[in-house]
């Protein structure tokens, strides 16, 4: 009986397998072309933003006005296809007349509301203390501190330490604790699993470059009214042992960011003010900034050399600080030490490292008697 | 004349203030209802959005816009529905894998495909998006994952994604459970009293308390108790919070909270119900005692187990008896009857159609002398007695809430220890099941003399990857397409036993003893019982039947019935339980060992 009955059944399940089959292969290959149209939807938008941060650095660095009319045009174009980071740079092009823009606070404001709609935490942070301080635009402290609580929240290191300073500077005990809170998360990550880690060195680095920012805001005045007395002040809200780190941060910021406002004159006046305290690091990006730099009035290959022999001279080889001495010793026209001391970065690099192939381009550069432009 | 130029006004003012454009939020805009202005909400939108071409979020508020209105029972039609849909096709185009419209695409859609859209999006955000928008992204994913399961952790895993991008992210609760399970508990406490938490809200508070109370957060729940303001404090919350405070040992607070309750608003069974469990929770057990037979008096509660009252008595000997619990002994002895008297339903049944066949010259269909229908009675009784036994002492309110309906509160499903029910269950089974077996010679029938051990084996485990094959199929097909949306208490009591007690406790109970327990029952005792008085494949049905019923699914009853058919078979033909056992185990051991790869292979 139950032969007989498996007999009839098998036919009937075989096509209900068949059927399963079917309806499952059917499927997967929906899901495929779904995946496929999203990936090609996400092709295109990857080709704005890399035209956007390619036309940014094009109109920083322009060689003549009709390049820089081009990237212009290019950088508009991914302004009006929705991307943030092109609205952001419009807005601070036409905030301070910089590489050929009119100044235009009309044209500004429109491409920040655009960006801040979108929750750019830059954005949020420079229109709100713009907003916060009347400058530039009319005062609006309630919206300005709004923003900048809103930048605060994305991550944004300056807007924490604004928020920071100012709620200690109130001292009662709600705002002691709110600001105890914002220093808390600075450092601090959750990972979903790790859950919550907390790093010492990496609260330092923020608060320095938060603090930093803020005091570059203040004795530069694009952003808010200068004010040397402020800007002292958030140089104290920096450990001292620091210091000189924050400002070749804050120098590494202008030299280089993708930003609008990247200025190699400044950064390098900033690296000079550092120079006496900070760390290797900060040492070997200035050193790369003279060796490298588009702008002829910014390099300077003989110094970018003593720079880093010096400090290759302490003992300690990074490859990418040995990559920087190959490049100063190019840009001094010392092209055979150039190649040798590139051959040692690729080794002390490895294989695998992410600069080692840009690396084994600039060695066959030095190699043809040519150096290396950031 | 004049509401409309109000609202003409008002309307005018926010949408087209300069200042008041970073907040332009459909839904904030139009909190009243701008009955007489639609025509010209949406064209101030679509001025907006055509005044600044390259605004995304302008352009999206511009089609929210067409279809909030597209909703209006006033202003309804057939062309604003497609008019909105029309308008988001049109942002696609527009501004080609821009995050910002997927985002509100995936938000408007229902279909299946969104979950791999946004974990598409996510997997690829790159240097793409901003960090409010992956924020934003991963906030998406967390609640249509939380959608389509109640605590799954990968919605909690993507919350902490949100979460570490924006801090302003509302789902601290799923990040802090999340955080309780990689046992970071303080970190779970402090996320949840943090001061950065931009929602401040009662009843969001007192989710936060629900919580904490389960950490047993003392100090913490002090914290987030005293942001209440008195005039948040409403009945409901009063009695919540007055439980958790007790538990919490904060006495006075507890009592000073629920002394407040105006009572206007609250049930006063209720209210009852939350004096005795705050009495309880501060071992003030006379006091619980005098609020027990309050409440007992009142119409509408009322405890016909005396589960409550036997709790009371566990606590305080002491405390005295009245006559009105004989009203529950009577209830408790008429359920065991009750439970008895179904017992004896379907053999007796069997029976009488035994007598019958008996009558009529037909021999029954079994061939085995060892098993006889008291032992089908008695195994049938034992399950069901310890299915209600189990939920009766583990899960009184499921208990309840599934058998008499009333309840003073709905039962805490989410926090249900299921898994120690499951426990309870399957050891009480073990124990009353596994001597049936072992006693006058039965235990021979667990073996298997007409096959060799290899066979057994191998059947066994052919049929089992077969079945689960089979079983997958209905699963694999979203339930809901079969009209048959269930919520099975099973998987759900096994999931909380391997996260309660580890996987090789989970694996002995639903690989090994079940197994062992259900084939001594199903394909023991009550098939071969059933087949002492009537034909074999009869009882098999019928075994299979009853077998499939206890699983509680629907959609894989006529599954369920399949395999323990085929196991009725196999016990047959190999003339011994072994073949059918084996298959159970590797049935339920595959099924086991694959939970237990996808939550702990998985994210955490």
């Amino acid at each position: 009986m139950s032969t007989r009955l498996i007999t009839k059944l098998y036919p009937m399940l075989r096509r209900m397998l068949t059927a399963g089959l079917i309806i499952a292969l059917l499927s997967a290959s929906a899901q495929a072309q779904r995946g496929a149209d999203l990936g090609d939807a996400l092709a295109e938008w990857r080709s704005v933003v890399d035209s956007a941060v390619s036309s940014v650095r094009r109109i920083t660095f322009a060689a003549d006005p009709e390049q820089r009319d081009r990237a212009t045009q290019e950088l508009e174009a991914a302004a009006l296809r929705g991307s943030d980071y092109a609205a952001l740079q419009l807005a601070y092009a036409y905030l301070t007349g910089v590489h050929g823009f009119p100044m235009d606070l009309e044209r500004s404001r429109a491409w920040y509301e655009m960006a801040v709609r979108q929750e750019q935490d830059l954005a949020l942070f420079q229109y709100g203390m713009m907003l916060t301080h009347g400058h530039r635009f009319d005062r609006n402290e309630e919206r300005g501190k709004q923003l900048i609580l809103r930048a605060a929240q994305l991550g944004s290191a300056p807007a924490r330490m604004f928020l920071v300073v100012g709620l200690e500077e109130q001292g009662d005990e709600g705002s002691l604790d709110e600001a105890a809170a914002w220093r808390q998360l600075m450092g601090t990550q959750l990972n979903p699993n790790n859950g919550y880690r907390e790093d010492d060195d990496y609260r330092k680095y923020l608060i320095g470059s938060g603090c930093g920012t803020l005091r570059d805001y203040f004795s530069r005045g694009v952003f808010v009214p200068a004010d040397a007395e402020r800007a002292e002040r958030y140089l104290e809200c920096i450990e001292s042992d620091i210091r000189s780190d924050a400002l070749a941060e804050t120098a590494s910021g202008y030299a280089y960011s993708g930003f609008m406002w990247a200025d190699h004159a400044y950064a390098r006046q900033l690296y000079e003010d550092a120079l006496a305290g900070t760390s290797g690091w900060g040492i070997n990006n200035y050193a790369w900034l003279l060796a490298t730099s588009p702008d002829s009035a910014i390099r300077d290959g003989e110094r970018a050399v003593s720079l880093m022999e010096e400090l290759l001279s302490r003992g300690r080889r990074e490859g990418a600080w040995v990559d920087t001495l190959a490049a100063a010793y190019a840009e001094a026209g010392r092209f055979d030490e150039a190649v040798e001391t590139q051959e040692e970065a690729l080794t002390l690099l490895g294989r695998y490292h992410d600069a080692y192939d840009e690396a084994v381009e600039r060695r066959d550069l030095y190699a043809s008697g040519a150096a290396w432009r950031n | 004349m004049m509401r409309f130029l109000i609202l003409a006004l008002g309307f005018v003012a926010a949408a087209a203030s300069a200042d008041d454009v970073g907040n332009l939020d459909i839904y904030d805009v139009i909190k009243e209802r701008f009955d007489d202005v639609y025509e010209e909400t949406i064209a101030e939108y679509g001025r907006l959005a055509e005044q600044n071409p390259g605004d995304i979020v302008l352009a999206i508020r511009h089609c929210e816009a067409i279809e909030y209105f597209s909703y209006s029972e006033d202003y309804y039609n057939s062309d604003a529905e497609q008019d909105a849909a029309k308008c988001f096709d049109e942002l696609s185009t527009r501004f080609p894998g821009h995050i910002e419209s997927m985002l509100a695409d995936t938000s408007r859609r229902y279909d299946d495909n969104v979950g791999s859209d946004l974990e598409f999006l996510a997997d690829n955000h790159g240097r793409l998006f901003n960090q409010s928008q992956v924020a934003r992204l991963y906030l998406a994913l967390s609640e249509h994952l939380s959608y389509y399961g109640f605590e799954n952790p990968l919605a909690d895993v993507a919350c902490i994604e949100a979460l570490e991008r924006d801090v302003a992210t509302n789902c601290r609760i799923q990040a802090a459970t999340h955080l309780h399970r990689l046992d970071q508990t303080e970190a779970a406490i402090a996320i949840l009293t943090s001061p950065l938490d931009p929602y401040d809200e009662p009843y969001y508070r007192l989710s936060k308390i629900q919580f904490l109370a389960d950490l047993e957060a003392s100090d913490a729940i002090a914290t987030v108790y005293r942001s209440f303001e008195q005039d948040e404090l409403t009945d409901y919350i009063r009695v919540q919070l007055s439980v958790h405070l007790a538990e919490a040992g904060l006495k006075n607070e507890a009592m000073r909270v629920l002394d407040g309750v105006s009572g206007e608003y609250w049930d006063a069974a209720q209210l009852l119900r939350a004096r005795y469990d705050v009495a309880m929770s501060l071992g003030d057990f006379e006091a619980a005692h005098g609020f027990y037979y309050e409440l007992r008096s009142l119409d509408g509660w009322s405890d016909p187990l005396l589960r409550t009252r036997f709790e009371l008595a566990a606590q305080d000997m002491s405390l005295g008896w009245r006559l009105i619990d004989l009203v529950g002994l009577f209830w408790l002895f008429f359920a065991i009857g009750l439970l008895l008297f179904l017992a004896l339903i379907i053999p007796g049944a069997v029976h009488y159609r035994g007598l019958v066949r008996a009558k009529r010259g037909l021999s029954p269909g079994g061939d085995s002398s060892v098993w006889s229908l008291k032992h089908s009675s008695y195994s049938l009784f034992i399950f069901l007695f310890v299915s209600i036994a189990s939920l009766y002492i583990f899960e009184y309110d499921l208990f309840f809430v599934s058998f008499f309906g009333e309840v003073w509160e709905e039962p805490d499903w989410l926090n249900a220890d299921l898994g120690r029910m499951l426990l309870g269950n399957s050891l009480m089974l073990a124990v009353l099941i596994l001597p049936l077996a072992l006693l006058k010679g039965r235990w021979r029938s667990l073996g298997a003399s007409n096959w060799s051990i290899g066979k057994c084996i191998l059947v066994g485990l052919g049929l089992a990857v077969l079945f689960r094959i089979l079983f997958a199929i209905p699963v694999a097909f979203s339930p809901e397409s079969f009209g048959l949306g269930e919520a099975l208490l099973t998987p759900t009591a096994i999931r909380d036993l391997y996260l309660a007690y580890g996987f090789l406790t989970v694996f002995f109970i639903t690989a090994i003893l079940t197994p062992l327990v259900e084939e001594i029952a199903f394909r023991g005792a009550i098939l071969q019982g059933f087949s002492s008085q009537v034909t074999w494949t009869g009882s098999n049905l019928l075994q299979a039947a009853i077998f499939a019923s206890l699983h509680e699914s629907l959609l894989l009853f006529p599954f369920y019935v399949g395999l323990a058919f085929v196991g009725g078979v196999i016990v047959r033909r190999a003339g011994g339980l072994l073949p059918a056992i084996i298959m159970h185990a590797v049935f339920n051991g595959i099924a086991v060992s694959f939970m237990w790869l996808a939550l702990s292979l998985g994210p955490p």
